[in-house]
């Protein structure tokens, strides 16, 4: 199976900087951005299989940012990940089509596992066209 | 006459000891949520740097490591981890304190619910030699509440019960129901055979971050969960203890829970913003 083509969007410098380090070791074909709108222009630009969305940002939140992705690439798969340890966050996300949702601190194991689940939905989808 | 007027200013003492409590916690809750989440992202940053250490030690080309430092670097990081999930824990409890779940308002049988969470501490209260005595009231009828908080609250109780035992043998864990028809609710109490409580730690026992255990064993948090818990359907809870002798938790809820108790949470999630 091709690895899938992730976006990460977080404000959180370090934190997205080193899931980039460790999902690109991994094989993944990954692009960091550091803001909402930053990752609305990049879905304009190239292609993504799954995003993995930060709810906690200034500007542009991840609510507003998910709003934007699905009106743009309806088919993305998006993961969220939420530094609050909110439920009702995630399954805010979730009601506007996100595939799921994750809590920080997340082990890598954990958001590859979710990653490979949206992106074997993102296939079957695509199958089903 | 000295007597009705002593009375008095107990009353008007104990109430403004609940006014001075539901101050701190309306802050402290605030607070917690703030401080849960300005926590989790760090502890997100030192869980991936450690793991891209890991995979650097790993794969990092012409890194010669012989199998002890590799060994001694890989049981740091594990140990790093390990303390990573450990804050994550505490930041879940902060969070559980300042903005409980969603209320799921059902009608409860209460002995059978409290037979439920009994069967599910019996294990741990067997091991540290304890029993448990009951005494559930029949005539207590069905109400309405929230059985994943008060799940939490009764677990609470039952842990810090069987805690109060350390050093004992064995020991004995009450608890008893029965109908509060003045009060149209239900009242129960949680007792313990165990080491009591002094008088000097008495006051503070629901205030978070207050514990008695050693460190890394609490995080002080239980006993104000249950507090605000109680306090949120509608009840109130009261202690009384024994140094040496033991403790005695009493608990009253009320047949219907506060008409705004969903409504606040309601709010309270709203306007988070994660």
């Amino acid at each position: 199976m091709k690895r899938p083509r992730i976006l990460l969007v977080d404000d959180e410098v370090a934190f997205a900087n080193n899931l980039l380090k460790l999902l690109s070791k991994r094989g993944y074909d990954a692009v960091v951005v550091y803001n909402g709108a930053d990752a609305v222009n990049m879905i304009g630009e190239k292609e993504f299989d799954v995003i993995i969305l930060d709810m906690k940002m200034p500007g542009m939140d991840g609510i507003a940012t998910l709003k934007e992705i699905k009106k743009k690439a309806p088919f993305v798969e998006v993961v969220i990940l939420t530094g609050h340890g909110s439920v009702e966050s995630g399954i805010e996300g979730m009601q506007l089509g996100a595939f799921d949702f994750l809590m920080k601190p997340v082990s890598i194991d954990d958001l590859q596992e979710k990653v490979s689940e949206a992106y074997r939905r993102k296939l079957v989808q695509r199958e089903r066209e | 006459m000295i007597k009705i007027i002593k009375k008095g200013d107990e009353e008007t003492d104990l109430l403004n000891k609940q006014l001075v409590q539901a101050g701190k916690f309306a802050s402290l809750g605030e607070l917690s949520a703030g401080v849960a989440h300005e926590i989790n992202n760090p502890l997100a940053i030192i869980l991936t740097e450690s793991q891209v250490m890991r995979d650097t030690i790993a794969e990092a080309p012409g890194l010669s490591l012989n199998d002890e430092v590799k060994t001694e670097l890989i049981a740091s990081l594990s140990q790093t981890e390990a303390q990573v999930r450990r804050c994550s824990l505490i930041t879940q409890n902060l969070l559980k304190f300042s903005r409980r779940n969603k209320s799921q308002t059902e009608t409860v049988n209460l002995n059978a619910f409290l037979e439920e969470v009994i069967r599910f501490m019996d294990g741990k209260a067997k091991g540290a030699g304890i029993r448990f005595a009951l005494d559930l009231k029949k005539d207590i009828p069905s109400f309405l509440s929230d059985p994943s908080l008060l799940q939490q609250v009764f677990i609470n109780l039952i842990n810090n019960a069987v805690d109060a035992h350390e050093g004992k043998p064995y020991g004995t864990i009450s608890i008893g129901t029965r109908t509060d028809i003045n009060r149209h609710g239900v009242e129960i109490t949680v007792g313990d055979t165990g080491s009591g409580i002094s008088p000097e730690n008495m006051e503070k026992i629901f205030d978070p971050f207050f514990t008695t255990k050693e460190v890394g064993k609490g995080t002080g948090l239980g006993l104000s969960i249950t507090y605000s818990t109680i306090k949120g359907l509608g009840g109130d809870i009261s202690v009384r203890s024994t140094i040496g002798k033991g403790t005695q938790f009493t608990i009253f809820l009320p047949f219907s829970p506060p008409d705004n108790a969903n409504e606040n949470r309601e709010v309270e999630l709203k306007n988070e913003k994660t």
